[in-house]
């Protein structure tokens, strides 16, 4: 997967949710390019180094072990070569008080992870369809 | 009548009495004047007359010397007095000008004297000459008859003057008499009058005393109440210099009495932070006049803050000028001690919930995801019944989140800030019916919606309220063919109520109780669904804007949940 060009990076620590969502972005042919990293300071790892490719969209979990998804979007969002990434916070419930926080520090969407995985899969493809195929991000 | 009203009546009657009592002595001296002068007057006359009387008396005792002897040394009195004759009887003619009668009779013995001197004079003159003549005209006795007569006349003059003179002297007695009788009269009564005055304003005085004694006593009280009390009692000039303080606050404070009053001003004894407060907050209070549960920090002598409630209120002058504050503070030490321990509870609470949210969830989403995918991928392998049960387990995880959901959103209403806003109920019930209508549009729905009063509140909990009634009263009646629903509000004792009445499954009265409380449910959960919190935050929400929740229904027959906001808020 290294060789391509990763179109979606997927930071998740929790293998359920991962697979689920990356299982919706397949049914919709989304799940090519995607890289899946299981927390935040590999997230930043991959995203600061200058040899890898920026991805189109980053999908991005709020509450991580080790370095969580407030700390990730704000690094990203500070740095000169990351800022124009769109980023996606996936949440647990609408209610968390990180969302407020998380659109001051420059989110382009998020997502609260229903329970019903149904409408959670829809979620997501439309997410990865909206960033991948209409939107265009400055190069 | 009023004390004051009476002291003052009785001293203008006393003090016209002494007038009165003045001017009578005066006018009975005036008059006593008088009548002593007509007394003297007369004695005047008397002694005039009397004197004329002697003098002509003296002078024919000289005639009848000179006659007998023919010693011309009988004669000086004639020399000397008969000049003076003349003279008496016309000073006696002026004394009774008053008197008529008299003055006839002071006349007619003016002619008798001149005849009768007349008649001396020829006898002295014959007896010069002609002895035997002289004694022959002597007597003729025409002088002794003139001499009778004018005796006469003088008797009469004299009887009549003593007459009046009597006379005089009684009328000045009576008078004298009667003067006396009204002076001790009217000194009486006024000596009376001042007894009375005197009694009066003693007792008056006595009992004023003893209310004073009393008074003092209760002031005595008050000030041991004030001193006592369980809370501060202080009051401020309006330049901020401590005026009075009680033990109270000052044993709060550690320090003396003396070291504060008129020596401290109340910035001295504030925490930095309060100062800014009291600064704010004291010209405004003099304005208004009153301050209600306002926060400071005191610092005591030692240093350490002491937390206090304090409410006070502005004593004005009668022009409304500002005199002084009087403030009651409550030690809050214990209060914030409470609240913060409250707040570290709310904040656990809080963090438990958030984590039970995303934790819970979690291996929830699991299990549908998997079951899911077991359903798309697998349902070739499975039974019927394998189906079912796939199918029962995403029911039964899909409500597990919905009940996840539902007890986050309730336990977040409590922490939420109160806003106030002004609702325009109308407004707002007509969206949610149309909104809840589409909904139910399968079913023959009548809505009788009233005109609803505003209130005063959170718009967006308010709005939680109508929505959670409103919904509630389509879920329990979406099995009656014709869906009647009546919506309205009405204004009682300073809160406004409204009500939401359906014709739906209604509940049993037995378990009104139940209705509000969390997760609490009065129908199984294959009649209707739901999680049992919609009526809970209902509740929450009212009683968080000080109203109250009530419901009235019957089984079967419908239901009508009443809620009301105070009007004051």
């Amino acid at each position: 997967m290294m060789n391509h060009a990763v179109e979606i990076l997927l930071v998740e620590d929790n293998p359920d949710d991962a697979e689920l969502a990356i299982r919706a972005l397949r049914k919709s042919n989304l799940a090519n390019h995607l890289l899946h990293l299981y927390d935040g300071e590999e997230a930043l790892e991959y995203l600061f180094n200058e040899k890898n490719s920026k991805p189109k969209i980053v999908l991005l979990d709020l509450k991580m072990p080790k370095i969580d998804g407030i700390e990730v979007l704000r690094q990203l969002k500070t740095n000169e070569r990351t800022r124009t990434i769109p980023v996606v916070m996936l949440t647990s419930s609408k209610e968390d008080r990180d969302i407020i926080e998380t659109y001051q520090l420059g989110v382009n969407a998020y997502i609260v992870k229903p329970v019903d995985f149904e409408q959670f899969g829809k979620a997501v493809t439309q997410l990865g369809m909206f960033w991948l195929v209409l939107n265009q991000t400055p190069q | 009548m009023r004390f004051e009203l009476k002291v003052l009546i009785g001293f203008l009657v006393t003090l016209s009495l002494v007038i009165v009592l003045g001017i009578y002595s005066y006018e009975n001296n005036k008059n006593q004047l008088e009548a002593s002068h007509w007394v003297n007057h007369t004695n005047e006359v008397l002694y005039r007359s009397e004197q004329l009387l002697y003098t002509l008396t003296s002078l024919e005792a000289a005639q009848r010397g000179y006659s007998l002897t023919g010693k011309t040394d009988f004669l000086i009195p004639y020399a000397t007095e008969q000049d003076s004759v003349a003279s008496q009887i016309s000073y006696l003619f002026l004394l009774t000008a008053d008197n008529p009668r008299q003055h006839e009779r002071v006349t007619k013995l003016h002619a008798l004297i001149r005849q009768k001197l007349l008649f001396n004079a020829q006898v002295i003159t014959l007896r010069k000459t002609d002895v035997q003549q002289s004694i022959a005209l002597i007597s003729s006795l025409k002088g002794k008859y003139l001499m009778d007569v004018v005796k006469k006349t003088f008797t009469e003059f004299i009887s009549e003057e003593k007459t009046l003179l009597e006379q005089r002297t009684l009328e000045n007695q009576k008078q004298t008499a009667k003067f006396n009788l009204l002076f001790i009269a009217t000194l009486s009564i006024t000596m009376l009058i001042l007894l009375i005055l005197f009694y009066t304003i003693y007792i008056n005085l006595r009992a004023r005393k003893k209310v004073e004694k009393e008074l003092r006593g209760a002031m005595a009280d008050v000030q041991d109440l004030y001193d006592n009390a369980p809370c501060g009692y202080h009051s401020l000039s309006s330049d901020g210099t401590v005026l009075e303080i009680n033990h109270t606050l000052l044993k709060w404070l550690g320090y003396m009495r003396e070291e504060i009053i008129g020596r401290k001003k109340i910035h001295e004894l504030l925490s930095l932070d309060s100062i800014a407060i009291f600064q704010h907050h004291f010209p405004l209070f003099q304005q208004q006049g009153f301050i209600y549960n306002v926060e400071f920090n005191f610092l005591r002598k030692d240093g350490t803050p002491l937390p206090v409630i304090l409410n006070s209120s502005a004593i004005l002058d009668e022009q409304g000028k500002f005199i002084k504050s009087r403030s009651t503070t409550f030690d809050y030490t214990e209060q914030k001690l409470a609240k913060d321990k409250i707040n570290t509870l709310n904040q656990e609470l809080e963090a438990f919930t958030y984590t039970v949210s995303h934790d819970l969830r979690s291996p929830l989403r699991s299990i549908t995801g998997y079951t899911q995918i077991l359903q798309e991928d697998f349902s070739r392998q499975l039974e019927g019944e394998g189906k079912r049960l796939i199918e029962v387990i995403i029911k039964s995880t899909r409500r597990m989140g919905q009940l996840i959901d539902d007890l986050l959103s309730f336990s977040q209403l409590g922490r939420k800030e109160l806003l106030h806003n002004d609702i325009d109920m109308n407004l707002l019930v007509k969206q949610l019916v149309r909104e809840l209508s589409e909904q139910a549009r399968k079913h023959s729905l009548e809505i009788n919606l009233h005109p609803l009063h505003p209130c005063h509140g959170d718009y967006k909990m308010i709005r939680q309220v109508w929505n959670n009634l409103l919904s509630n009263a389509l879920k329990y009646s979406e099995k009656r063919e014709n869906i009647r629903l009546e919506i309205a509000s009405y204004i009682e004792e300073g809160e406004t109520c409204y009500y939401v009445k359906d014709n739906g499954a209604g509940f049993d009265m037995q378990f009104v109780h139940k209705l509000f409380g969390v997760f609490q449910r009065l129908h199984r959960i294959n009649e209707f669904e739901g999680t049992g919190v919609g009526l809970a935050i209902v509740k929450r929400i009212v009683t968080r804007h000080a109203g109250r929740v009530w419901a009235e229904g019957k089984l079967n027959e419908g239901a009508i949940f009443y809620f009301s906001i105070p009007n004051q808020l």
